[in-house]
């Protein structure tokens, strides 16, 4: 579990510096390697952590993204010590443009998270103990977002080209179950608030 | 007109979608949450017990006179909430009832949802309960929550001279440590001054996660001191007999999606055993 951990910010350090060791000398166009991400996300809560970095692509024209994203969670915060580490997908379904370098973006995600928390209670793989098929896998949730996005674009000549503030609201495939099958679980019930900047360059 | 229709369409789904957003937000009961792995208990639903037993003293001492009792008996709950809800709908209509005994697995995956939803719904109840720990109820951060929502796994009580033991037995989710079967001897060794005296334990002890070690320990220590009946749930099925061929009774809890729930009513030398189906 330690060495998961240190392996994530080992990958997640290397893709930070390596998208800002390019492209400091301003006459130069330089073309980034696939693994470069496109911008940094800094997220606070979501069920996917109390706090949350990501590397963000941009796949399909502005349009679609994907987000590697890891959570942490101390224990202080949920007493227990939770780590998640999510595959997130975002459609930017508008753009509503405000002035020439503002906009404001709604947008829908759905995501796969694995979540690991202390001991042997939470699982992708059945632990031996118990006979095959007793539990199924719990580790494994499906997150979907919906949210706004405001962004500013700056000079596309400077090292930062955009960021976008941004709130969402979010839940799971678990909380949708419970929705679903229990009369008396409500909408609000399930439904969870998150913040975050995602940073372009 | 084709693409008045289409502007039209986009229109009503960016405002459905702006609804959402908007609903989501200032709806959200708790506006942040970090996980569904968490294991916070928020303050309003710790020490659960705690306020059961002083609702169960007061109502002692209000029905003293009265020796004779019954108590309703429900398990292994999971996510069968509709089925809860109605259960405790059906409790609330005896009004014999004097309290509620939960035989396990309150929740599905030891979720802080899961067990949020089940406080819900049982403390509707218009008498005090109490629950044992069920092998669901330690999966993820589980068993912390069990101890803050309700407090520590192993506890008895006393009501109008009988003897309540909840007894936490589970063994797999638990890592395979022992059951502590040193405290539950200290609690029946002094058994031979109640009236009746019951055993309550998730796991019956025939089933899958006791070894035949374990299995005779817990059938020597109902057979040798003053046990009226063993009670269970875990296996959902209703069973009640002398499973061991002896003198003693147990009672394994059918789930509460069978749609019934079962009354003791304590005697002064015998108890009667009845299932209410709703």
């Amino acid at each position: 579990m330690k060495m998961k951990s240190n392996l994530i910010f080992l990958v997640a350090f290397f893709l930070l510096f390596s998208s800002l060791s390019h492209a400091t000398d301003t006459t130069k166009v330089v073309k980034k390697n696939w693994i470069t991400p496109d911008f940094l996300t800094f997220q606070y809560a979501g069920n996917i952590g109390a706090y949350i970095a990501g590397a963000g692509y941009n796949i399909y024209k502005d349009i679609y993204n994907l987000d590697v994203m890891y959570g942490f969670t101390p224990k202080y915060k949920a007493d227990a010590t939770i780590h998640t580490f999510c595959l997130m997908n975002t459609i930017n379904i508008r753009k509503f443009k405000l002035k020439t370098n503002k906009t404001i973006i709604p947008f829908a995600g759905l995501g796969i998270s694995v979540n690991f928390a202390d001991g042997e209670h939470t699982f992708v793989r059945l632990p031996k103990q118990y006979p095959e098929g007793y539990y199924a896998p719990n580790a494994i949730r499906l997150n979907l977002n919906f949210g706004l996005k405001f962004q500013k674009t700056l000079n596309p000549e400077k090292r930062i080209k955009a960021f976008e503030f941004y709130f969402l609201t979010t839940t799971n495939d678990l909380y949708l179950k419970y929705y679903v099958k229990y009369r008396n679980v409500y909408f609000k019930d399930i439904f969870t608030l998150a913040l975050g900047v995602n940073i372009f360059f | 007109m084709l693409l008045n229709l289409k502007k039209l369409i986009f229109r009503i789904f960016n405002l459905i979608f702006l609804y959402i957003i908007i609903i989501g937000v200032i709806s959200c009961e708790n506006v942040f949450e970090y996980s569904p792995y968490s294991g916070h208990v928020q303050g309003k639903d710790k020490d659960t017990r705690l306020t059961n037993l002083e609702k169960l003293s007061i109502q002692e001492k209000a029905t003293s006179e009265n020796k004779t009792f019954t108590f309703a008996l429900i398990s292994d709950s999971h996510t069968y909430y509709n089925d809860l809800d109605d259960a405790v709908l059906a409790i609330n209509e005896n009004e014999n009832i004097e309290f509620v005994i939960h035989g396990g697995d309150l929740t599905d995956g030891g979720m802080i949802k899961e067990y949020e939803i089940f406080h819900n719904i049982v403390s509707d109840l218009n008498y005090p309960y109490f629950t044992v720990i069920g092998n669901h109820d330690c999966l993820a951060n589980g068993l912390g929550i069990y101890k803050n929502m309700y407090g520590i796994d192993n506890y008895s009580f006393t009501y109008k001279d009988c003897k309540f033991i909840f007894f936490n037995n589970i063994i797999w989710e638990l890592g395979y440590i022992e059951p502590d079967f040193f405290w539950l001897q200290s609690e029946l060794e002094d058994t031979t001054s109640y009236e009746q005296v019951f055993v309550i334990a998730h796991i019956p002890p025939w089933s899958d996660q006791f070894t035949p070690v374990y299995s005779k320990l817990f059938e020597h220590f109902i057979l040798t001191y003053n046990v009226s009946l063993s009670i269970h749930g875990h296996h959902h099925d209703h069973y009640f007999g002398c499973y061991f061929d002896d003198e003693k009774e147990y009672l394994v809890i059918g789930s509460v999606d069978k749609r019934y729930y079962c009354t003791i009513t304590v005697f002064q030398d015998s108890i009667s055993l009845d299932r209410i189906h709703y």
